[in-house]
């Protein structure tokens, strides 16, 4: 993974600080968010954003897509995505990565396929459960 | 170890693999069922009870960690025991994107 270039998901560009929300529940938003070097937390209750770093329910590290579930679930964003530190969050299209999320292979065909169950399951808090 | 997938077939109570062995594969269910079982406090927990076409040791794929649980057969089993080496290789030829989508997608469950 280390010399992949991820250009395509940068295409809007914004900074965000330590504490800082990235992005919240919202029906209508159907934007990527890709987070290509620092930490982010996801939390399922707005009341624990300046707690995020010890009450996350979900800590991910970058190079990570925040809200990859809910890109290939197609589920609006239902949980609070808060910056672990100063990074640049790059907001891209989500037809860019739908389009390309996919392998002929049956094997990680298998693999994609039941860890997406398993997060619909586990993290259903974070808004992952109930596809279309 | 065979560099290809290959079918395994156990019997009931005998382990798939046990806490602390090596990662070297992940398993694909073909027909039976298989209990994940961790060691906690001295007792032996189980996490979860898969069935057929549902997948265990896959965190091996991104991890050269050991183990974290053990697996069990519960009745008799057939599975399809998939390389690390070979999935790997598939993965690394996959689309950037799908790269990253799954790497994405397992940090939600660490």
């Amino acid at each position: 993974m280390a010399n992949i270039d991820y250009q395509h998901l940068m295409q809007y560009q914004r900074q965000v600080d330590e504490g800082e929300v990235i992005y919240q529940p919202d029906p209508e938003d159907d934007n990527g968010y890709f987070l290509e070097h620092g930490i982010a937390y996801l939390i399922d209750d707005e009341a624990l954003i300046s707690k995020a770093s010890k009450k996350a329910a979900c800590t991910l590290k970058g190079p990570v897509i925040l809200n990859a579930p809910n890109l290939i679930l197609k589920v609006p964003l239902g949980c609070w995505a808060v910056a672990g530190q100063k990074s640049k969050i790059y907001i891209f299209s989500a037809d860019i990565f739908t389009s390309r999320f996919k392998t002929e292979d049956r094997f990680l065909t298998a693999v994609t396929d039941y860890t997406i169950q398993r997060i619909e399951k586990a993290k259903e808090n974070l808004g992952f459960g109930g596809t279309e | 170890m065979t560099d290809k997938p290959s079918t395994l077939v156990l019997e009931r109570a005998e382990w798939v693999f046990k806490e602390g062995d090596p990662g070297d594969s992940l398993f694909l269910i073909k027909s039976g069922m298989v209990q994940i079982v961790k060691r906690i406090n001295g007792n032996d927990v189980t996490l979860a009870t898969l069935s057929d076409n549902e997948v265990f040791g896959e965190m091996a794929l991104f991890s050269d960690l050991p183990r974290s649980a053990s697996a069990q057969a519960l009745v008799s089993v057939t599975l399809t025991n998939i390389p690390k080496s070979f999935i790997r290789g598939k993965f690394d030829a996959s689309d950037p994107l799908f790269q990253l989508g799954v790497t994405s997608l397992f940090q939600f469950l660490r």
